[in-house]
C-alpha cells in the first residue's frame, strides 16, 4: 500500500508543476494591457498624442496609432504615417488632423509579440480644443497709457492662419500694476493677424505689466502671452530729446547775435581806447597844479607909500646890512622880492609888510623882510599876483631876521620881475602915470633870475632884460643906490631913474 | 466626466446665461450674443451624450453640408442661414429619444436653448427668404432620412449628435457674417 501512495504523490507533484507553469505563463499574457491615458496636446493645430504603455513588459511592444474623422464619409482606420509600429510614446498627428472641422477619433494599438491591443479612443475637434497662442506682444509707453501691439501665432495648417480659419479672435489683454494690486482686462475682437490697442487712463511714471490671451468665439482654448512690463512715462524717442537741444541752440545763437550788434553798435567796449593826445596833456596839467611849480613867476606890484622922508640907506652887503637897517626911514620898501624857491610849496603867503622907516624897529623889520631866513619858522614869501599888470608887494616882518642876511638876496629870495607889470610911482596917482615910469625904467632894472628855474623866467621877460644869474647882490646893489634927491613927489621918480 | 450636481448646475448656469443674453435685442450686437448662444448651445449638445461608440463606426456617413451656404454675400443671407440651421436642428432633436439613453433633462436644455436662440435670431430677420435656405433644407433632409433608414437607433442619433456638433461649428462661422460691416459685401 505504501508502494501505490509513493508513486502517485510523485505523479501529483508532476501535474502540479506542469499547472502552474501553464498558470503562470497565462497570467503573464493576460497582464498585458492596451496603451493607457491618452492624451492630446494641441497647440495652434499642432497635434501630438501621447501615451502610456499598458504594462511593463520585458517583450518590446509596438504602437501604432489609427485614427479616422467623424465628419468624413470614411469608414476605416487609417494609420497615421509616422507613427507605423513606434516604440516611442507619442505621435504627432498634425498632418493626419487636416480638416480643422472635423471631429477625428485616435486609437492606439500596441503590438507585444503576437498580441495586439486597442487602447481607448480619444476624440479630438482642433476647431474646438485646440490650445491658441501665446501671441507675440510688443509694449510702447506714453505718459498715461500703453501701446499693445499684438501678433497671432502661425499655424500648423497649411496655407492658413488663425483669422482664416475662425475670421474673427477674441482677445483679453490684462494689464496689472507690478505690485499687482490694480487688474484691468480689457476685451475686444480682432480680425487681423496683427492688431494694436491703446490702454488709456493710466497712472504716470507706474510700472505695469501686460499679457495678451486670444480666444474663439466656440475655442475658448487659450495660453496667454507672458508678462511683459512697461513703465509710463514720456515718450523716449530722440526726437522728444532733439527739440530742447534746439531750442537752447537757437536762444543762445539770438543772444549772441544781438551782443554782436552791441558791440558793433559801440554800445559794449571791450577794450579801454587811449586817450586822445590833447586829454593827456589835460591830464598832466591837472596833476601839475597840485604839484610844486619850482618855476616861480612872480608879479611884483610896487606900491609906494610915503611916509617920511628919509633917506635910507642899505646896502646888501653882509656886514653893512644891520647898521644900514638901523638907518632905514619910513620908506616902505619898495623891495621886490621873488618868492622863495627854496620855501615850501605849500605856503603861498601873501606877505604884506610895510615898513616903517622911521624907527629903527622898522629898520629892523624891513631887514627882515629882504632877509631869506632859513631859520624862520615861518616863510616870508610874497605872492605875487599879476593883476593886470600891476603887481604890489606888500610884505611883513614875520620873524626874526638872521641879521647877516638882512639884504641878502640868496637863491632862495631870488625873485622874478616881468617887466610888464611893474609899475612905479605914487600910490595917490593913478597906476598910469607909474605905468609909463615903468616903461621907462625897464631897461635900468636888472633883473634877476631865480636860481631854481631858468626856462621859466626867459619867457616872461619880454623885454630887454638882461638875464642874470643870480647876483642877488648886483640887483641889490641896484637898489643900494637910491637916489634921494627930493622931499617932494618928484624925488621918487628921480629915485627910481638912475 | 463631471458629476452629475456639476452637470445640473453647468446646465443651470448655461440656461440662466440664454436668458441673460436674451436681454439685449439690439440687431448691431446680433452676432455676439449669437456668439454666446452658439457656444452655449454646444455645450448642451455635447454633454447630451457620451464618447461615441466605437461600434457606431460603420453606420457611420457623410451628409455633405453645403459649403456654399458659409459664404454669403450678405449679412441678411447669414442670419437666414443660421436660423434655418437653428429650426431644423430643433425638429431634429425634438423627436422620441429613448433610444438613445441620453438623459431627458440635459435633451430638454439643448433644446431650450436652441428655442432661445431661434427667437432672439427672429426679432432682427428680415421677412424675405434667402436662395441658400433650399439647400440647407436637403441637408437637414438628408439627416433625417437617415435617422429614419438606421431606424433611429442609437449609433444613427450619435452619428447625428456629431453632425449637430459639426452644425455649431457652421453657425458660428455664419454668425462671424452676421456683424454689421460698413461696405455689405462679405468676402
Amino acid at each position: 500500500m505504501a508502494v501505490l501512495i509513493g508513486p502517485l504523490s510523485f505523479c501529483q507533484l508532476v501535474y502540479l508543476s506542469i499547472l502552474t507553469t501553464t498558470l503562470f505563463s497565462l497570467t503573464e499574457a493576460s497582464v498585458i494591457n492596451p496603451p493607457q491615458k491618452l492624451t492630446m496636446n494641441s497647440q495652434n493645430f499642432e497635434h501630438i498624442l501621447s501615451w502610456e504603455p499598458g504594462s511593463n513588459t520585458t517583450m518590446p511592444t509596438y504602437y501604432d496609432v489609427m485614427y479616422i474623422g467623424l465628419s468624413g464619409s470614411e469608414n476605416k482606420w487609417k494609420i497615421a504615417k509616422e507613427c507605423s509600429n513606434t516604440a516611442r510614446l507619442f505621435c504627432n498627428l498634425t498632418k493626419e488632423y487636416e480638416e480643422c472641422t472635423y471631429t477625428y477619433i485616435a486609437m492606439v494599438q500596441s503590438i507585444t509579440g503576437n498580441r495586439v491591443l486597442n487602447s481607448s479612443i480619444l476624440e479630438f475637434s482642433p476647431y474646438r480644443s485646440t490650445y491658441l497662442g501665446p501671441p507675440a506682444v510688443n509694449l510702447t509707453a506714453c505718459p498715461t497709457c500703453i501701446n499693445v501691439t499684438v501678433k497671432l501665432p502661425a499655424t500648423y495648417l497649411k496655407e492658413s492662419s488663425l483669422i482664416d480659419i475662425y475670421q474673427k479672435l477674441d482677445y483679453t489683454i490684462t494689464v496689472e500694476s507690478f505690485d499687482r494690486k490694480e487688474k484691468i482686462p480689457i476685451k475686444n475682437e480682432t480680425s487681423e493677424e496683427s492688431f494694436s490697442y491703446v490702454v488709456g487712463s493710466l497712472h504716470s511714471n507706474t510700472n505695469y505689466c501686460v499679457s495678451v490671451a486670444v480666444a474663439a468665439s466656440l475655442n475658448h482654448h487659450s495660453i496667454p502671452s507672458a508678462l511683459k512690463c512697461i513703465i509710463t512715462r514720456s515718450n523716449t524717442q530722440p526726437g522728444y530729446g532733439i527739440i530742447p537741444i534746439l531750442n537752447g541752440g537757437l536762444v543762445s545763437l539770438v543772444v549772441g547775435i544781438f551782443l554782436l550788434g552791441l558791440y558793433k553798435g559801440g554800445f559794449i567796449c571791450l577794450k579801454s581806447k587811449p586817450w586822445p593826445k590833447v586829454l593827456e596833456t589835460t591830464n598832466k596839467l591837472h596833476c601839475s597844479v597840485h604839484e610844486p611849480d619850482p618855476e616861480n613867476v612872480c608879479s611884483v606890484q610896487i606900491m609906494y607909500k610915503e611916509m617920511e622922508k628919509k633917506e635910507w640907506e642899505y646896502s646888501y652887503d653882509d656886514s653893512e646890512n644891520e647898521s644900514e637897517s638901523e638907518n632905514s626911514g619910513d620908506y616902505t620898501r619898495r623891495v621886490i622880492l621873488g618868492r622863495d624857491p627854496s620855501s615850501h610849496a605849500k605856503s603861498n603867503t601873501f606877505v604884506h609888510q610895510t615898513i616903517d622907516c622911521t624907527s629903527a624897529e622898522s629898520s629892523s623889520q624891513a631887514t627882515e623882510l629882504l632877509s631869506s631866513d632859513t631859520e624862520n619858522s615861518e616863510e616870508h614869501q610874497s605872492v605875487i599876483r599879476e593883476n593886470e599888470g600891476i603887481s604890489r608887494v606888500f610884505f611883513h616882518p614875520s620873524s626874526e631876521v638872521n641879521s647877516s642876511s638882512t639884504f641878502e638876496l640868496s637863491n632862495s629870495a631870488c625873485f622874478n620881475i616881468n617887466l610888464n607889470t611893474v609899475m612905479l610911482g605914487d600910490p595917490d596917482k593913478t597906476w598910469d602915470d607909474s605905468a609909463t615910469l615903468i616903461s621907462h625904467q625897464k631897461d635900468a632894472v636888472d633883473l634877476q633870475d631865480s636860481s631854481a628855474s631858468d626856462a621859466l623866467e626867459s619867457k616872461n621877460f619880454t623885454n630887454t632884460v638882461d638875464v642874470k644869474k643870480p647876483d642877488c647882490h648886483n640887483i641889490s646893489h641896484e637898489w643900494q643906490n637910491p637916489s634921494v634927491s627930493d622931499e617932494s613927489d618928484a624925488s621918487d621918480s628921480e629915485y627910481i631913474r638912475r | 466626466m463631471a458629476t452629475k450636481s456639476q452637470g445640473c448646475l453647468w446646465q443651470m448656469c448655461l440656461v440662466l446665461l440664454f436668458s441673460a443674453g436674451v436681454m439685449s435685442l439690439d440687431c448691431n450686437l446680433l452676432h455676439r450674443q449669437q456668439s454666446k448662444f452658439n457656444w452655449y448651445s454646444l455645450q448642451l449638445l455635447e454633454n447630451m451624450g457620451g464618447k461615441f461608440p466605437l461600434e457606431c463606426l460603420g453606420d457611420k456617413t457623410a451628409f455633405h453640408f453645403p459649403e456654399k451656404v458659409l459664404k454669403p454675400k450678405f449679412r441678411q443671407h447669414a442670419m437666414m442661414a443660421v436660423h434655418e440651421i437653428l429650426q431644423q436642428l430643433f425638429g431634429i432633436f425634438s423627436r422620441n429619444l429613448t433610444q438613445t439613453g441620453w438623459k431627458r433633462r440635459n435633451v430638454e436644455r439643448f433644446l431650450n436653448g436652441l428655442a432661445l436662440q431661434t427667437k432672439c435670431l427672429e426679432t432682427c430677420l428680415p421677412t424675405k427668404a434667402g436662395a441658400n435656405i433650399l439647400r440647407l433644407k436637403k441637408y437637414f433632409q438628408r439627416i433625417q432620412d437617415f435617422l429614419k433608414e438606421k431606424k433611429y437607433s442609437t449609433c444613427a442619433w450619435e452619428t447625428v449628435r456629431k453632425e449637430g456638433q459639426s452644425c455649431f461649428q457652421y453657425i458660428d462661422k455664419l454668425t462671424v457674417r452676421m456683424k454689421k460691416q460698413a461696405t455689405n459685401i462679405l468676402l
